[in-house]
């Protein structure tokens, strides 16, 4: 088969995706204040967003792998009514905007949610915390993992479960030693992507949980608000998400390219 | 690999499994020691009699190992060890975690049950493989792992799943013998499910020949060998095999052709084989043979296995000979050249 | 057309009576735009601080009742904010701030040439209902259990807020920073927060939702309003009679209704 010949109807309209994409981060390389960069980055305002960024995508990622891996297995393998309905809703968080999240996550969870007062008598408080941040970020990333693994689920082979049973392992023995670590890989990508989902949310955390330095305000938080007095400072934060951003590309590529466990 | 500690027990199944359209429905015994082999073309039920003797296919019907029903039970609860046709190995685990996943399942401490597993794979002649991962094992030695594995969980009863269907043609003699000196060794009942004869006929004490969903023979390999019940099962056998009306001594073939055979006065409805080692080929019609039947045909095909070659004639009725190389040579004659074929009435074996 | 030119002379002096009759603290006389030969026509976008929703809404629809055919449009938002995208080219024709120092951005950038001082504003605790009897002082902010709000340090209303509690000798943490006075006012009207710091204008605004609790003015601190004309603008005319209208009488009136006290 010969080698595709690039047709000019088709060269311009790529060009031009390609110069839409990359010129947004030129821009941003181009205006870096290079030689103050290690003196914005020290600022302690800025070292107290990236390590609460940090913690709160972490725990996020964490607290998704927990919860999302098991109601991945459910909707991947038990079968019962409205189980394309949940898979539906469950993958709802994917497409919301983030700031309905945040509204949703208000009215649930919020003192004057649905379940702030249940909340509130066991001494749980989410809005404006930092727990609050983890809520929001989990709830827009975790169907990044739901997903993920939920394909892995229900591609993989129920063949090695089957040999599993036969060799007189129960439910949980074969999900421990056989189902998990078969998905394992599926487990990992989608918690990169979850991470660098979790780390980026800014409207559904800044509508839920609020703003204060070392509290709640996360690296896109004190972004944009450095942008209103800072520019310099704002580019420098720019720029530091985006060096994690393309740690987190970078993870994810390795991910695939390391050969996993297939038969 | 004598399973110590349990109680050497018999299989007596009646299974019924309703799949869609399919159904199956077969009864089968099995006694401790035993190795039955349940021939059958594919789509014929083989595997889905085995699986639901495992527990992994919704069934109906007793399963009774040792007199107790174990019908009602999950997989892990009953006791079979099972060895699948692409043997399964855990990719994650090395051959020796995977022989120990069985002992450890069943609440034996790591440490133990990789020692057994050591210990059984020395025994099989595959020690030497315990660290490997599966996807480092060829296919022969990765099916010969998964019955170590089979075995390890001391099962009460064992299950073959077409085990060498998916191995190469070259290793697949190899795989047999190993799996026949292990499964001898073996005090339960076994069950091996194949398509191929040459297994059937090697590997079982007695075979069950299953077709559509039902079993249309059982016997010993010589018994089933000689007297076919089926076209499938003597085309296996490598039987020439009609199916006609008799009357008179003479057989009237459904799909055309005369057999004369020695029958006397019996008549109705039969079956008639004829070994291809009693078929004598002519290059011209033959005088002064007492062979009642002579049909001319033209030759179809020509396999030569070795010594022997098969030759297929498109005569009235159509037979296959058994010819030397020799004779053959002697005929000088190619596939396409008119022959003819001489049976002896008494060499045509027939049943009603 | 003939009839207009007549109109607008006849209701500026009508105006002028009405400002003159009322209590108006203003020393400022209303001054009057000399009828012009071309009537005001066009449209023009006015970016002003979020204190000042409620007033110059109306302010601009009593000025496009005045001035049949032209459209004003409002962009409200935190000052620093605005002030930012002023400087970044964003199409305003009048820029009203809480602040002289985000004005100073601008005309720093050259935006704007000069600016008036239009009012002045001091702080107020708004308290939601429900908290007014526990909350009757700055002082009960540090009352375990409280939860308050302010606003970003970088806003007006933060700087205000600030010096509000410098001044009370108060080292309490607020648990969220709204980006702008009318978000850090709903967290108290939406019940997330039981008290918030913002200025008497917004007190004013929420009416019965919220329960005002006044700031002695020992320890209150005000900020300026001011109020230019983009060089840049599109309409100076009728940017310029928009910026003469809220010097106006009229204008004053409007903001001392809401609560606006003289610059």
């Amino acid at each position: 088969m010969r080698r595709g010949r690039l047709p000019v109807v088709l060269a311009v309209p790529a060009a031009l995706g390609l110069l839409f994409l990359l010129l947004p981060l030129l821009g941003l390389l181009a205006r870096a204040p290079w030689h103050g960069l290690p003196h914005l980055l020290g600022d302690s305002t800025v070292l107290q967003a990236l390590r609460l960024s940090l913690i709160c995508a972490s725990s996020a990622t964490a607290l998704s792998v927990l919860l999302g891996v098991p109601l991945a297995w459910v909707i991947a393998r038990l079968r019962f009514p409205g189980r394309r309905v949940l898979r539906a809703l469950v993958t709802l968080p994917l497409v919301l905007p983030p700031v309905v999240g945040g509204v949703a996550l208000l009215y649930a969870f919020g003192r004057k949610g649905v379940f702030g007062p249940a909340l509130s008598a066991l001494h749980v408080d989410l809005s404006f915390t930092t727990a609050g941040v983890v809520a929001a970020e989990t709830f827009v990333a975790m169907p990044f993992l739901v997903v993920s693994v939920e394909g892995a689920l229900s591609s993989s082979d129920l063949r090695f479960e089957e040999a599993a049973a036969t060799l007189g392992a129960g439910a949980w023995t074969t999900f421990r030693r056989v189902t998990v670590p078969l998905i394992g890989p599926s487990v990992g990508a989608g918690a990169v992507l979850t991470f660098a989902r979790a780390l980026g949310e800014f409207g559904a955390t800044i509508t839920f949980a609020g703003n204060l330095p070392g509290t709640t305000q996360t690296l896109p938080l004190a972004t944009y608000i450095a942008l209103e007095t800072d520019p310099r400072s704002a580019i420098a934060l720019a720029l530091l998400l985006l060096a994690v951003s393309i740690a987190v590309l970078l993870l994810l590529r390795e991910r695939w390219l390391r050969p996993g466990p297939q038969s | 690999m004598a399973s110590t500690g349990t109680a050497v027990v018999s299989l007596h199944a009646e299974v019924e499994v309703r799949r869609g359209t399919f159904t199956l429905r077969a009864a089968l015994a099995c006694a401790a020691g035993e190795t039955l082999a349940v021939l059958g073309p594919n789509g014929a039920g083989k595997s889905t009699l085995l699986r639901a003797l495992a527990g992994l296919e919704p069934a109906t019907g007793p399963v009774r190992v040792g007199g107790r029903d174990v019908s009602a039970l999950p997989p892990r609860l009953r006791g079979a060890g099972v060895v699948f046709q692409d043997h399964r190995l855990f990719p994650h685990l090395s051959a020796r975690d995977n022989v120990a996943f069985g002992p450890r399942s069943q609440g034996g401490r790591r440490r133990d049950a990789r020692a057994e597993a050591d210990a059984l794979l020395l025994r099989l002649g595959l020690g030497d493989l315990g660290a490997r991962r599966p996807r480092e094992l060829s296919g022969g030695q990765a099916q010969r792992v998964a019955l170590a594995r089979a075995l390890a969980g001391r099962p009460t009863y064992l299950l073959l799943d077409e085990p060498l269907s998916a191995l190469d043609t070259e290793i697949r003699a190899e795989v047999r013998g190993f799996l026949r000196t292990t499964v001898d060794g073996y005090d339960g009942p076994c069950l091996l499910v194949t398509h191929d004869a040459v297994e059937a006929l090697t590997l079982a004490d007695r075979i069950l020949v299953l077709e559509g969903g039902g079993v249309v023979q059982e016997g010993t390999p010589t018994q089933v060998a000689r007297h076919p019940a089926t076209p499938y099962v003597a085309r296996l056998v490598g039987l020439n095999f009609y199916r006609g009306q008799l009357t008179g001594g003479r057989l009237t073939v459904d799909s055309g052709g005369e057999i004369a055979c020695a029958t006397g006065d019996l008549s109705g409805r039969a079956l008639a084989t004829i070994r291809p080692s009693a078929v004598t080929l002519f290059a011209d019609r033959p005088h002064g043979t007492s062979a009642r039947n002579l049909w001319p045909g033209r030759i179809a095909v020509v396999e030569v296995a070795g010594e022997r070659v098969r030759v297929e004639v498109a005569s009235t009725p159509p037979v296959v000979a058994e010819v030397t190389a020799a004779a053959l040579a002697e005929l000088r004659v190619r596939p396409g050249d008119e022959v003819w074929a001489a049976v002896k009435a008494t060499d045509v074996d027939v049943r009603t | 057309m003939p009839g207009r030119s007549l109109a607008l002379p006849l209701l500026l002096a009508a105006l002028a009576l009405v400002s003159a009759c009322g209590s108006s603290t203003s020393s400022t006389p209303a001054s009057s735009t000399p009828p012009s030969s071309t009537p005001l026509h066009g449209s023009i976008t006015v970016f002003a601080a979020a204190s000042l929703t409620g007033s110059f809404t109306r302010l601009g629809k009593q000025f496009e009742a005045a001035h049949p055919g032209t459209t004003v449009t409002f962009s409200f938002g935190a000052s620093s904010t605005l002030a930012q995208q002023i400087n970044q080219g964003a199409p305003a024709d009048v820029f009203a701030s809480a602040a002289p120092v985000n004005m100073q951005q601008v005309i720093s950038d050259g935006g704007i040439a000069t600016s008036t001082d239009f009012a002045s504003n001091t702080a107020e605790l708004a308290v939601a209902p429900g908290k007014a009897s526990t909350i009757t002082s700055l002082a009960d902010l540090a009352k375990a259990g409280v939860r308050f709000a302010t606003c970003q340090p970088q806003v007006p209303c933060g700087a205000v807020a600030t010096k509000v509690l410098a001044h009370a000798h108060l080292t309490v943490q607020p648990v969220t920073q709204g980006l702008d006075v009318k978000t850090t006012l709903a967290y108290v009207t939406n019940g997330q927060v039981d008290a918030a710091l913002v200025y008497v204008t917004d007190v004013k605004a929420a009416g019965s939702s919220v329960v005002g609790v006044p700031i002695p003015a020992a320890e209150n601190a005000s900020t300026e309003y001011p109020i230019g004309v983009v060089s840049a603008s599109k309409n100076l005319d009728l940017a310029r009679a928009f910026d003469q209208y809220v010097l106006s009488g009229s204008g004053r009136s409007v903001l001392a209704a809401a609560g606006f006290s003289s610059p």
